[in-house]
C-alpha cells in the first residue's frame, strides 16, 4: 500500500514543485525582458510620444528615426559597429587565451613564486579600476597610443578576474590525470594545454566569453578618454554623443541607436549560450 | 549650449517659409596651406554643422560624403567632439592640452569660461589678428566674459544670450485672461508678481497647469543676477542675500506646490513644452529655436503648441548660456582660426545670414538691427519679433557675479536648496553642507 | 601549499615546473607595461600634496606625508561613500546569490528536468548585456515623479491615495519623489545590481555544478543519496571554489560599484548623500572642481586595502583548502565509480 502512495505523493509533490518553479521563472523572464521591449517599442516612437508616457505598442516613426540617426553628422553607425566588434572580438579572444594560460600555469605547475604569482594577482583584481584611470591615461599620452585601439585591447591579456575564476574551475573541474596522461603520451606541454585543457573548459570559456565581450562592448569610460577620432568612435560612444546634446534629445533615435547597441550583443550571446545551455560541461573527463 | 546645429535641423523644417533667405553667401579665402589638420575641439556637432552649412561652402571648400571638411588651400579640419557628460570634454581638452596636442580652436561656455580665458591655454586674441575694434558690434559682456584678469581678450563668440520669459497664450487667456504679450508682463513683471500669478495659475486651473516647470527654473535666472561672485579675491566662499532669498522663494513654491516640479532638462521638463501642464519657461536666444520648437510636438501653427507662445522680458533681465571660440596655446595654423573668428563673429554680412537662416541670435548689434528693420516675424511665437525684445534687453545683461567656480558650485547649490525646499534640512544645516562640500571641491577656498 | 600533491614530474622524469612561468608570463609582462605605472602613480601621490585648482593652477607635487589620509578620513565625504557602498553592495548581494544558488539548484537537480532552461537562462542573463547608460535612461522614467509608471501603480494599488493622485493639481504632494530619497534611491541602484547580476551569477554556478564529473553524482545515487544529499553534501562543497570566485569578484566589483549610482544620480538631488559610492567620491575628487589628485589617490588607496583587508578573510574562511578536499573527494568518486 505504502509503496504505491508514496510514489504517488512524491510526484504529485514533484509537479506542485515544478509548478512553482515554472511561475518563479516566468515571473523572472518577464523583469528582464521588459526593458528590451520599452527599448525596442521606443526605437519604433518619436520623441515626442516617448517624453508623454511609456508604452508597450510600437509606434511608426521607426524608418523616421532611422533616417534621423543616419543624418546626424558624425554618426556612421557601421563604422561604429565595426570598431566595437574588431575592440570586443580582439579583447575576449587575447583575454580568454592567455588568462586561460595563465591559470593553468598556477593551477598545473608546482613552481616557487606560485602562491606569491596568485596573490598578486588577486591583489590586482582588488584595485579599482577608476583609480589609476588617471595614470594611464597620461601614460597612454606619453607613449603616444592616444587614439589608438591598441590601449583597448592589449591589456586585456591581464584580466585577474578572468584568471580567478579559470583558477577556480580548474580546481574543480581539471584533473590533473588528464595532463598526466598525455605527458605519458609525449606530448609537449603547450599542446597539452592547446588540445587538452582548452577543450575541457569549453563551457567556462563560454560564459567568460560573453562576459568578456559584453564587457568590453559596453565600455564607456576608457574609450571616451582615449579615442578622438570620429572614426574610431565605439557604438557606446555613439550613443552617449546622441545623448549628450541635453538640450535636445531625440529620445526616439536614442532608443534606436541603444535597441543597435545591444543587437550583435544579441547575435554573439545567442551564438554562445548553446554551449552554456546543451550542458558541454557534462563529460569533463572521459575515462 | 547647444544650438545650432539643432537650428539647422529647426531651420529645415522651417525653411519653407523662407525661400528668400536661401540664397548662397560667399566670401574671399586667401589663408595659405600648411598640408596639415586644424583641429577644433567641441563637445557637440553643433560648431561642426555651422562651419558644414555656411563657413565651407562660402570660403568654397567641400564637404564630402563622409563629412571630411577640406579647405580650397587643401588643408582638411578634424573636428574632435567629446561629449559634456560627466565633465568628459573638459578632462580631455586638459589632457590633451596638457600633454601639448595640437589643437588650433576650443569652445567654452559661459560656465567655466573663466576657467580658460584665466589660463595659458587660450591665446590672446591679438596674438590670432583680431582687434579690439573689429569687436565692436559684439555686445560688451560677451567679451567681458572672454576678458581675463589683466584685461586680455582671450575669446569670442558667435552669439549673444539674453534670456526672456515664454508664455504660452491659449492657456494664459484661459487662466490669467491675459490677451498681450504687454498684459503677461505685468504679471510677471517682478518676484512677488510672479509669484502671486503662479498661486493664481494653480488655482484656477485646479493644479492641472502650473506657471513654472521647477524652481530650478528660477535659479537659472537668480543665478545670473546675483550681485556678487561666489568667489572674493581673497578665495572666500561667498552666500548673498540673493542666494538666502533663492531659498526660501524655492521652499514657498514647493510647499505651496506651485510648480510642475519638473527639473531642468527632465523628461517631463522638455515633456511640458508640447502639453498644458506647464505656462511658462524661462530660456534664452537658442532654447526657443532649439530645445523648445523640438518639444513642441509641431512644427507649423497649428501643430502641438507651436505658434501659441510668446515671450516677454519677465521678472529680471538675464543671461543663459553662451558659448565662445578660443586659440589654443598648441595651434598651429592661426591665420585660418582668425578667418573662422572673423566669420562668425565679426563680419556684419556674414553674420547676418548666418542669423536669418539659423535663427540663432547672433552677436552682432548692426546685424540683428538690420534684421529686425527689415521686418521680423517668428510664427512659433505667433509672429511676434523677439529679436526687439533681445536687443533691447541684452545691454541690460549684467555678469560681475560670474566667477571660474559656477558650475559646480551651482549643482551643489540645488542639491541643498532641494533638501531644504522639502523639508529634509533646515536652513543652516543646508547652509553647512552646502559650505562643506565646496571647500571639498575646492580645497583652496575658505568658507567662514 | 597544503596539497599533497606529488612534485610534478615529466613521464621521462623531467621536471616540467618551469613552464608555470612561460605559462603566466604573458599576464604579468603586459601587467607591467600598461598598469604598473598607473598604480605605482598612484600610491606615490596619496603621499604628496598635488592638485589642480579651479582656476587652472597647478599646486605641487610636493611631499605630504600622511596628510590625505588624515584629510580625507576627517574632513568629506569617505566615510559616507565607504558605508553607502557598503549597504548597497549587501542589500543587492544577499538575496543575489541566494536566488541564483535556487536557480542553479533547480536547473542541474536531474530529478526536477525542468524545461526551458535554455530560454530561461538566456533570458535572466539579458539585463547584463544592455549598458548601464540605458538602463538607467529606463529606471529614470520608471521611478518618475509626480507622473510615473510606479506612482500610479501604487496609486492603482492604493498604497497611495488614489484620488488625490489621479487629480494632476495635486498628484505631487502624494506621489513618491523616488529618486530624491535616500534610501529609497539606494533600494532602487540594489534592486538594479540584483536584477543585472543575478542570471549572470546564477551561470557562473551552473557552469561550476556542470563541471562536476557525472561520475560523482553517479556514484552517489548509486549509493542512494537523494537529491538533497547530493547538493549538501557533493555540489556545495565542490562548488566552494567558484563560490568564492562569485563571492569575491562581487565584493570587488561592489567596491568599485559606480556606474549604475552615478547614473541613478540626478543632477541637484538631495538624495545624493545617500548614494555616493567610493568610486564616485575619488572621481569627483579627481575630475570635478579642483583636481585634487592627492585625495583622490588616498581615498584610492583606502579602498584598495578595505578590499584587500576584507577578500582576506573571505579566503582565510573558505580558503584553499578546498582545493585539497575537492580533488580528495574527485578521486575517492571517480575510485568508487569504478569500484
Amino acid at each position: 500500500m505504502s509503496k504505491r502512495t508514496e510514489p504517488k505523493s512524491y510526484s504529485k509533490a514533484l509537479a506542485a514543485e515544478k509548478t512553482v518553479i515554472y511561475i518563479v521563472c516566468i515571473a523572472l523572464c518577464v523583469l528582464s525582458i521588459f526593458p528590451f521591449a520599452v527599448m525596442f517599442v521606443n526605437a519604433t516612437r518619436d520623441n515626442y510620444s516617448i517624453q508623454q508616457g511609456m508604452s508597450l505598442i510600437p509606434g511608426d516613426m521607426l524608418l523616421t528615426n532611422w533616417q534621423t540617426l543616419n543624418e546626424r553628422q558624425n554618426f556612421d553607425i557601421l563604422q561604429g559597429m565595426w570598431n566595437s566588434m574588431f575592440i570586443a572580438t580582439c579583447s575576449t579572444v587575447l583575454a580568454l587565451y592567455f588568462s586561460t594560460l595563465a591559470a593553468y600555469g598556477l593551477v598545473v605547475y608546482r613552481f616557487k613564486g606560485r602562491q606569491l604569482a596568485f596573490t598578486f594577482i588577486m591583489v590586482v583584481l582588488m584595485i579599482p579600476t577608476q583609480v589609476s584611470a588617471v595614470g594611464f591615461f597620461t601614460f597612454m599620452y606619453k607613449l603616444n597610443l592616444v587614439n589608438t585601439f591598441i590601449p583597448l585591447i592589449i591589456p586585456a591579456i591581464a584580466s585577474p578576474s578572468l584568471v580567478f575564476f579559470m583558477r577556480q574551475y580548474m580546481i574543480a573541474g581539471l584533473p590533473l590525470e588528464i595532463v598526466e596522461a598525455a605527458r605519458i603520451d609525449g606530448s609537449s606541454e603547450f599542446a597539452t594545454y592547446n588540445t587538452i585543457c582548452l577543450p575541457l573548459m569549453k563551457p567556462a570559456l563560454a560564459t567568460q566569453a560573453i562576459f568578456c565581450f559584453v564587457g568590453s562592448w559596453n565600455r564607456l569610460f576608457e574609450p571616451t578618454m582615449l579615442i578622438n577620432s570620429q572614426d574610431k568612435y565605439t557604438m557606446p560612444m555613439l550613443v552617449s554623443l546622441l545623448k549628450s546634446d541635453r538640450f535636445r534629445t531625440d529620445y526616439g533615435t536614442v532608443y534606436l541607436a541603444l535597441a543597435l547597441t545591444v543587437l550583435p550583443l544579441f547575435i554573439v550571446y545567442f551564438a554562445l549560450s548553446k554551449y552554456i545551455i546543451a550542458g558541454v560541461a557534462l563529460g569533463g573527463v572521459k575515462e | 549650449m547647444k544650438k545650432l546645429v539643432a537650428l539647422i535641423m529647426a531651420l529645415m523644417m522651417v525653411c519653407s517659409l523662407m525661400p528668400a533667405y536661401a540664397e548662397a553667401y560667399t566670401t574671399d579665402f586667401d589663408v595659405p596651406a600648411t598640408g596639415e589638420k586644424f583641429v577644433i575641439y567641441s563637445w557637440n556637432d553643433e560648431f561642426q554643422g555651422m562651419l558644414k552649412n555656411y563657413y565651407i561652402p562660402a570660403v568654397g571648400g567641400t564637404v564630402a560624403e563622409d563629412g571630411t571638411m577640406t579647405l580650397p588651400n587643401g588643408d582638411v579640419i578634424e573636428y574632435v567632439i567629446n561629449p559634456n557628460d560627466n565633465g568628459v570634454y573638459q578632462q580631455k581638452l586638459d589632457a590633451a592640452l596638457a600633454a601639448g596636442e595640437q589643437i588650433d580652436l576650443f569652445l567654452i561656455e559661459a560656465d567655466y569660461a573663466l576657467k580658460y580665458v584665466d589660463s595659458d591655454y587660450t591665446l590672446p586674441l591679438e596674438q590670432v589678428g583680431i582687434t579690439a575694434d573689429q569687436m565692436a558690434k559684439q555686445y560688451p559682456y560677451t567679451v567681458t566674459i572672454a576678458t581675463d584678469s589683466n584685461g586680455v581678450v582671450k575669446g569670442t563668440s558667435w552669439q549673444a544670450a539674453p534670456g526672456l520669459f515664454l508664455y504660452r497664450r491659449s492657456l494664459a487667456e484661459k487662466y490669467l485672461g491675459v490677451k498681450t504679450p504687454e498684459e503677461m508682463q505685468e504679471k510677471v513683471k517682478d518676484w512677488d508678481t510672479f509669484l502671486a500669478t503662479a498661486r493664481e495659475v494653480a488655482e484656477k486651473s485646479a493644479g492641472a497647469t502650473k506657471l513654472i516647470p521647477s524652481n530650478g527654473d528660477v535659479w537659472q535666472v537668480v543665478r545670473t543676477v546675483r550681485s556678487t561672485p561666489w568667489v572674493d579675491d581673497a578665495y572666500n566662499l561667498v552666500i548673498d542675500d540673493q542666494v538666502k532669498w533663492y531659498f526660501d522663494f524655492a521652499k514657498t513654491l514647493r510647499e505651496e506646490n506651485l510648480t510642475a516640479m519638473a527639473n531642468p532638462w527632465s523628461e517631463a521638463w522638455n515633456a511640458g513644452v508640447g502639453n498644458d501642464s506647464i505656462l511658462g519657461y524661462f530660456f534664452s536666444t537658442w532654447g526657443i529655436q532649439w530645445t523648445m520648437v523640438g518639444n513642441s510636438g509641431g512644427s507649423k501653427p497649428g501643430e502641438g503648441t507651436y505658434g501659441d507662445w510668446a515671450a516677454v522680458n519677465g521678472p529680471q533681465p538675464y543671461y543663459w548660456g553662451g558659448t565662445w571660440l578660443t586659440a589654443s596655446s598648441t595651434a598651429k595654423n592661426l591665420p585660418l582660426v582668425k578667418d573662422i573668428m572673423e566669420y562668425f563673429t565679426v563680419e556684419t554680412a556674414s553674420m547676418q545670414d548666418y542669423c536669418l537662416k539659423s535663427k540663432d541670435y547672433v552677436n552682432n548689434t548692426e546685424a540683428v538691427q538690420n534684421i529686425i528693420d527689415a521686418g521680423f516675424a517668428f510664427d512659433f511665437l505667433g509672429g511676434q519679433d523677439h529679436y526687439s525684445l533681445f536687443q533691447a534687453v541684452t545691454p541690460l545683461i549684467d555678469i560681475s557675479a560670474m566667477s571660474a567656480y559656477d558650475q559646480n558650485i551651482n549643482i551643489e547649490m540645488d542639491e541643498q536648496v532641494n533638501a531644504y525646499a522639502t523639508g529634509e534640512k533646515d536652513y543652516e544645516t543646508a547652509i553647512q553642507d552646502f559650505k562643506d562640500a565646496v571647500v571639498d571641491m575646492y580645497p583652496e577656498l575658505m568658507a567662514e | 601549499m597544503t596539497q599533497k600533491t606529488p612534485k610534478k614530474r615529466h613521464a621521462k622524469g623531467v621536471d616540467t615546473s618551469r613552464y608555470g612561468y612561460y605559462f603566466i608570463a604573458p599576464f604579468f609582462i603586459v601587467y607591467l607595461v600598461f598598469q604598473a605605472y598607473p598604480l605605482l602613480n598612484t600610491v606615490y601621490l596619496a603621499f604628496q600634496r598635488y592638485m589642480i585648482t579651479g582656476t587652472n593652477k597647478v599646486v605641487g607635487p610636493t611631499f605630504y606625508g600622511l596628510k590625505n589620509f588624515q584629510n580625507v578620513l576627517t574632513k568629506g565625504s569617505t566615510i559616507a561613500a565607504f558605508q553607502n557602498t557598503i549597504i548597497m553592495w549587501v542589500i543587492n548581494f544577499i538575496p543575489q546569490i541566494l536566488l541564483a544558488l535556487l536557480l542553479a539548484k533547480w536547473f542541474t537537480d536531474t530529478r526536477l528536468k525542468i524545461r526551458g532552461q535554455g530560454a530561461i537562462k538566456v533570458m535572466v542573463y539579458m539585463p547584463n548585456i544592455i549598458t548601464a547608460a540605458s538602463i538607467s535612461v529606463l529606471f529614470y522614467s520608471l521611478f518618475a515623479y509626480p507622473q510615473g509608471p510606479v506612482n500610479s501603480l501604487l496609486a492603482q494599488v492604493g498604497v497611495i491615495d488614489k484620488a488625490t493622485y489621479l487629480n494632476t493639481g495635486t498628484a505631487a504632494t502624494v506621489a513618491i519623489p523616488f529618486l530624491e530619497k535616500g534610501w529609497h534611491t539606494r533600494l532602487i541602484i540594489a534592486f538594479i545590481n540584483f536584477w543585472m547580476w543575478y542570471g549572470n551569477t546564477m551561470i557562473v554556478l551552473v557552469a561550476g555544478m556542470l563541471g562536476i564529473s557525472p561520475n560523482l553524482f553517479e556514484a552517489a545515487e548509486v549509493d542512494g543519496a537523494t537529491p538533497n544529499q547530493i547538493f549538501t553534501k557533493i555540489t556545495m562543497p565542490l562548488l566552494k571554489p567558484i563560490m568564492l570566485y562569485t563571492l569575491v569578484t562581487s565584493l570587488i566589483g561592489g567596491m568599485q560599484m559606480y556606474d549604475i549610482p552615478q547614473m541613478m544620480q540626478q543632477q541637484g538631488s538631495p538624495a545624493k548623500d545617500m548614494t555616493m559610492t567610493v568610486t564616485m567620491y575619488i572621481m569627483e575628487l579627481v575630475y570635478t572642481g579642483t583636481k585634487d589628485y592627492g585625495r583622490g589617490a588616498a581615498v584610492s588607496v583606502l579602498l584598495f586595502l578595505f578590499t584587500g583587508v576584507l577578500s582576506i578573510i573571505l579566503f582565510f574562511i573558505m580558503s584553499d583548502r578546498d582545493e585539497a578536499r575537492a580533488r580528495k573527494a574527485q578521486r575517492k568518486a571517480r575510485k568508487g565509480a569504478k569500484a
